[in-house]
């Protein structure tokens, strides 16, 4: 199968998605040059919380096309327009302080091996960068994390019919604990290797 | 006349201006993809929120310098790499500290330099400080806002003449973080940034 696309709309490119370019096959496209022509031949689709989403919903149909031919999506961010038709509305967990917004791991699955709760907690102490919400999943899906104090989930992966494979995380983009020194560095490449389909657990 | 802004399509600047507390405060939102079409001279303000797209924006750099000499106050927030789209506007990067509210004795030390101007009288220090990403150098600008720091220090807010016109550009990032629900005071700062914006 082929590569994975990100579709860039900043200025740069994240650091964590350009270290892992070359050994995971990115392909770094600008988001306003694409055309749903550059799904073809891809394994799976990367869309950062910085995506223009007004832009992205005019190709809703090609997306949901390319779940359904068993490709992948990861999305991520606390979106206000989903790009999906699978996506509840995303919603704010807790009343802003740290506490409810503390995770704990939920189904063992291979892009959460190997990772510490506490690390996707606390960045540097700070708690609220890997998820500050929530957007309900479908019945069938599997939650990998969720809020402690309320249960909802943060992160999920989801099989669509056709064997496409979705992951949903609502919060800041998961390539920016690529090159982090605790175990959060652990699920963006283990994302990418799921996203590839080289693990087979799971959804 | 009237305010408007570009959007740049991203989650958090739907949040800000097509939702919540502050959307009413626009009258016209204007398709990042759709600037070089858009009349600006119809507006009095135009908002360039947090982390529109710099390069995007320089392909309309004439078109933002027409609207300030001719009578427009163009209104520049954080991580847009203004110096991309702006003449006269140099850029120092200043790495980030999220944390200095953790660390012994840590502060992020931004001051109001200028307390006479409208947008910084009632403004509490307290708001302007969650991080520093950059100082500015502007040509002809005067410094309304400054991060006091040996190595690092700098303008972080700063007002120029341009023509019949006039630019406010700064570093700080509000609608980004209000947008991305995190950081509580850049909602506190936008409740008195975008009545300024409403008002001019």
């Amino acid at each position: 199968m082929g590569g994975l696309l990100f579709l860039k709309n900043t200025v740069a490119t994240p650091k964590g998605i350009a270290q892992a370019r070359a050994e995971h096959g990115i392909r770094v496209l600008d988001q306003y040059a694409f055309t749903p022509r550059d799904l073809e031949g891809a394994a799976g689709l990367l869309l950062s919380q910085h995506v223009d989403e007004r832009h992205l919903s005019e190709h809703r149909a090609a997306l949901e096309g390319f779940l359904a031919r068993g490709r992948a999506i990861a999305i991520n961010g606390p979106f206000v327009l989903p790009a999906l038709g699978v996506l509840a509305p995303y919603e704010p967990v807790g009343d802003g302080s740290a506490e409810p917004w503390a995770l704990e791991l939920a189904s063992p699955h291979p892009i959460t091996e190997g990772v510490r709760a506490e690390d996707l907690t606390f960045r540097r102490g700070v708690v609220g960068f890997w998820g500050r919400g929530t957007s309900k999943p479908p019945r069938d899906a599997v939650v990998l994390t969720r809020y402690g104090r309320s249960g909802s989930p943060a992160d999920w992966v989801w099989r669509a019919p056709g064997g496409g494979r979705l992951f949903v995380h609502p919060g800041n983009d998961v390539w920016g604990w690529a090159t982090r020194s605790t175990s959060a560095a652990r699920v963006f490449p283990q994302l990418l290797g799921w996203m590839r389909g080289e693990t087979e657990v799971g959804a | 006349m009237s305010i408007a802004s570009v959007d740049g399509g991203m989650a958090y600047h739907a949040r800000t201006l097509r939702e919540g507390r502050f959307a009413g405060a626009f009258d016209r939102l204007i398709p990042l993809r759709s600037l070089g079409e858009a009349d600006l001279g119809a507006h009095r303000a135009l908002l360039i929120p947090c982390r529109t797209h710099g390069e995007r924006l320089a392909t309309h750099r004439d078109v933002l310098a027409a609207y300030m000499r001719g009578g427009g106050t163009l209104v520049v927030l954080g991580e847009t790499r203004p110096d991309l789209f702006l003449d006269g506007v140099t850029l120092r990067v200043v790495p980030t500290n999220y944390w200095w509210w953790l660390e012994a004795e840590g502060r992020l030390d931004v001051r109001v330099v200028d307390r006479a101007h409208p947008l910084l009288r009632e403004v509490d220090e307290a708001d302007l400080r969650w991080h520093v990403h950059g100082t500015l150098d502007v040509e002809g600008g005067r410094e309304l806002v400054r991060y006091e720091d040996r190595e690092e220090g700098g303008a972080v807010m700063v007002e120029a003449s341009r023509g019949a016109g006039r630019l406010l550009v700064t570093t700080l990032d509000p609608v980004y973080h209000h947008g991305s629900g995190f950081m509580p005071a850049t909602t506190r700062f936008l409740e008195v940034f975008v009545p300024w914006l409403a008002g001019l």
